[in-house]
């Protein structure tokens, strides 16, 4: 099929979608409460309406406002299923393709150059089955087989780019509420040189943003687009990008050298560490933290790794793929250039194409997050997202969680910008941490902690300055509707004569499991595979406590970042045997171990 | 909308290669449109779909020896497929005829909800007539103090907690927000409630009493005496409060008659005849003679 006629199909598709007329409610000015000891708000980094062409074609029909009310809490209609999640989210960000944003609007509003075209109003006023028929034949059925090749006379060119962008806009305006819902101007950026990942997502701040987003089609390179992003701030815009899918990358995107083969520079890192704060260290494709291959010692490295995204594009595992190795080097380029370019906090998204933002939950993953392609259990169980890798070994997704002062966008925006954030895979864990000096060893209250963590200390995502061996505060609590907590870990990476490093400590753990050595007696508590009940009775609710490094050295760069484990729980795939009587091939995972990352906190010396 | 049309599994092979090869297609240059009857390309596009195909099916990469096989398979198919064509050879089938009546049907039910839009009348008779999917839900107004179960002695603390609390005391500063939970709760529906404390928590606050600390009520945290403001009652919102949501209602129950409505449309552009001798009187009779 070429250009022209896939144009034609979204066009001609695109007639079918109803229009929607919602009254646009200007934001409300009402007073937004703030707490300067900031709490934890819940999102969506990553998500696709039927605006991202892709999404369209795989049967996503929802709009950036539908994905909106779903994340508020409402039933959608997601590919022939009434859906929701079961709570709501803080904020959303939805992330349509920038590149597909062509023709599409001006088939969808009313007004709009296009929309009086003979044809679209001729589909809109069929006025018989047979006429809509022949119509649809026409335009939708006939392009699909590839008999034909009408030229979308709809298509505007840039300006339909422009009025797809204003109308995401416009649904985001239309559905922020300070203090209680906050939307976030977003788009992706799509380039994929040789099939390998070069994503990134582009953030906004404000309501103040460009005409028209920077796609791949304009410039493929990260470069070309972080010169359009200082070209925005230049004018006053404020706006970063987080990549995603490292594992995914074929080792380009903690490369040794840009994309157009020049070895990393300091300009090159500057650039790079002022555009991109943040990394998504999982979604829907997998978990880029870790995988057992390159990490053997990391007990906990097996998890959500995706490992059949290699079927696919050459995409192999490589050591260089994943965050935690992107961490240890960027250390190492700070030390030869002054720059760490991949000083990145974490985030967590779906990269779902359902129009359905967090749809998380693993007992709840019953539309699948790729339209047609993975709608039903019995195609789940049997099937491969094509091109991509086996649908049994895809994942609901991951989620952000943002400490910011107050749920509006300058809050949730600055925060991540500061990387005061965490990812979660899915669960509402909430997890902190500070390094400083001069921790107690327990706290009164909550509140209390937190307050001598700013107070003595840094935040996630801050840079520790203090002499001597950080104190690492840290504390998580559990989901409410998730099982206990089993230990917090922190991660340590470092570089040692030239060799990146990393270890794992265990630096909490519920009950008096945690023992001399720093190992910890496993808590085993499966989960009855029955029914797919974890565990209530074992682990701890809310864990705390002050650890300091013992190998610390002042002569060395380090970053640590906390990672908290929660007690087992059954995994999509046996809800989806036990629910639809359906069976998964022996060797997919029916357990895991659910999981919160905090971002790093860094030791860089003077 | 093209929801039924995206049930069908077909045209979800038929949207998934799309898919493919809109991939290339916007990555690659443009492909000539010349697609003679008896012309068989294989481009690029044809040979990564063919390939990631094989790969599913076999789980490695395939061998040269293996894309022979593969091209080779494909031309076969491609070429026995067209001279069947020709022969018409597709013509009652019943393995082909199931298909595409499945295709039509989706088709069919699409058109349907895309030529009618609802009413705002037709949408008021649907509120009225499916008030079950527009309740408000129960809902509650409660203070909270949290005591989790592996601190030590929580449950004499509790007590003692309880004992001063409703003797008019504030909350004891090591329980504010304890585990980051907020102690105070507007009214707040009953499933929000199971979602932020744990299952079964809105069906304890039931029996507490209205205007005085008490508990403890279990959650999914530990345990929780709670100061009972409000309980509401499940309440039926005004149409104007609700019009989204009924609207999307109406579009989901829409779709599921949808299919009957076209099905009985279409039939009556046929005559039917039942001729044969064993077909009782009374499914007889729902096909008039012509």
């Amino acid at each position: 099929m070429t250009k022209e006629q896939l144009s034609a199909l979204l066009c001609a598709a695109l007639l079918l979608v109803p229009l929607s007329s919602g009254a646009q409610t200007p934001a409300t000015k009402a007073p937004v409460r703030e707490n300067p000891l900031k709490e934890a708000y819940f999102g969506e980094e990553h998500l696709h309406t039927g605006v991202s062409m892709d999404a369209f074609i795989a049967g996503n029909r929802l709009t950036p406002d539908d994905a909106y009310r779903f994340a508020k809490g409402e039933e959608i209609m997601v590919n022939g299923s009434l859906h929701k999640i079961k709570r709501p989210l803080d904020f959303v960000a939805v992330t349509d393709h920038s590149e597909f944003m062509g023709e599409a609007y001006s088939l969808m509003n009313k007004g709009a150059p296009g929309y009086d075209d003979p044809v679209a109003v001729s589909f809109r006023t069929a006025p018989d089955l047979k006429t809509a028929l022949e119509l649809y034949n026409k335009y939708v059925l006939a392009p699909l087989a590839g008999g034909g090749s009408p030229h979308p006379d709809f298509f505007q060119g840039s300006q339909a780019i422009k009025s797809t962008w204003r109308k995401n806009f416009e649904a985001a305006e239309k559905h922020y509420k300070p203090g209680v819902f906050t939307t976030i101007h977003a788009y992706e950026w799509t380039s994929a040189p040789g099939g390998a990942n070069q994503h990134r997502n582009v953030f906004f701040r404000d309501a103040n943003v460009p005409d028209m987003p920077f796609s791949s089609n304009e410039g493929a390179d990260p470069e070309e687009l972080w010169a359009w992003m200082q070209k925005q701030r230049d004018e006053g815009k404020k706006v970063f990008a987080i990549p995603h899918n490292s594992n995914e990358s074929k080792g380009l995107l903690f490369a040794e050298s840009s994309l157009t083969g020049k070895p990393i520079d300091k300009k090159y890192a500057d650039t790079r560490a002022s555009m991109e704060p943040l990394i998504e260290i999982m979604q829907v494709k997998g978990n880029s933290e870790v995988v057992p291959n390159f990490w053997p010692n990391d007990e906990f490295a097996d998890f959500e790794n995706a490992i059949s995204i290699q079927r696919f594009n050459g995409r192999t595992l490589l050591k260089e793929n994943f965050v935690r190795y992107g961490l240890g080097r960027g250390l190492k380029y700070k030390a030869d250039l002054g720059t760490n370019p991949f000083k990145y906090g974490f985030v967590g998204g779906t990269d779902n194409h359902n129009g359905t933002p967090s749809n998380v939950e693993e007992d709840n993953y019953k539309v699948g997050s790729h339209g047609l392609a993975d709608r039903t259990a019995k195609v789940r169980s049997t099937s491969v997202l094509e091109g991509e890798m086996l649908i049994s070994d895809a994942n609901p997704g991951a989620l952000t969680g943002v400490w910011a002062v107050s749920n509006t966008r300058e809050a949730i925006w600055d925060a991540m910008l500061a990387k005061e954030t965490f990812a979660t895979s899915g669960p509402r864990m909430k997890v902190r941490a500070f390094a400083g000096q001069g921790f107690a060893a327990r706290y009164g209250s909550y509140e209390a902690l937190v307050k001598d963590g700013y107070a003595k200390g840094v935040p996630m995502g801050g840079n520790y300055k203090g002499k001597g061996a950080p104190q690492i505060l840290v504390w998580a609590v559990k989901d409410p509707i998730g099982p206990n907590l089993d230990r917090i870990q922190i991660v340590k990476g470092w570089v040692e004569q030239g060799e990146i490093r990393d270890t794992v400590y265990n630096v909490v753990a519920s009950g008096n499991r945690l023992k001399k050595d720093g190992s910890v007696e496993p808590i085993d508590a499966p989960i009855d595979m029955k029914t797919g009940q974890f565990n209530t009775k074992k682990g701890a609710a809310e864990l705390m406590g002050v650890w300091t490094d013992p190998q610390f050295d002042p002569k060395q760069q380090a970053y640590y970042y906390v990672r908290v484990l929660q007690l087992p729980t059954a995994r999509w795939t046996l809800y989806d045997e036990l629910r639809e009587g359906v069976t998964y091939p022996a060797d997919v995972k029916r357990q895991i171990v659910e999981r919160a990352w905090g971002s790093p906190i860094w030791v860089e010396g003077s | 909308m093209l929801s039924r049309l995206a049930r069908d599994p077909l045209l979800h092979f038929v949207v998934l290669g799309a898919l493919l090869f809109a991939a290339y297609s916007w990555v690659g240059p443009g492909r000539g449109a010349d697609r003679r009857e008896d012309r068989i390309v294989i481009d690029q596009a044809q040979l990564d779909h063919l390939e990631a195909m094989w790969r599913a099916q076999w789980k490695r990469d395939p061998a040269p020896g293996d894309v022979a096989a593969i091209i080779d398979r494909h031309l076969r198919q491609e070429v026995f497929y067209r001279e069947a064509l020709k022969r018409n050879l597709d013509h009652n089938d019943e393995i082909i005829k199931r298909r595409l009546a499945q295709k039509m049907e989706a088709v069919a039910s699409d058109l349907g909800t895309l030529m009618q839009p609802p009413t705002e009348q037709q949408l008021r008779a649907f509120y009225d007539g499916r008030k079950d999917l527009f309740m408000q839900p129960r809902a509650f107004a409660f203070r909270q103090v949290l005591f989790l179960p592996e601190e030590a002695n929580e449950r004499s603390r509790m007590k003692a907690v309880l004992v001063s609390l409703q003797q008019g005391a504030a909350v004891p500063s090591d329980r504010q927000n304890k585990a980051a939970l907020r102690d105070d709760w507007p009214l707040t529906s009953a499933a929000t409630l199971d979602n932020a404390f744990g299952p079964g928590f809105a069906k304890a606050l039931e029996d507490l009493p209205l205007g005085t600390w008490s508990g403890p009520v279990r959650s999914g945290y530990g345990w929780h005496l709670v100061l009972m403001q409000e309980k509401r009652d499940p309440r039926l919102p005004d149409f104007d409060e609700v019009r989204d949501i009924v609207s999307k209602q109406h579009e989901y129950y829409a779709v599921l008659e949808a299919q009957d409505r076209m099905y009985a449309e279409l039939l009556k552009g046929y005559t039917v005849s039942l001729t044969a001798a064993d077909i009782p009187a009374e499914i007889r009779s729902r096909f008039p003679a012509p």
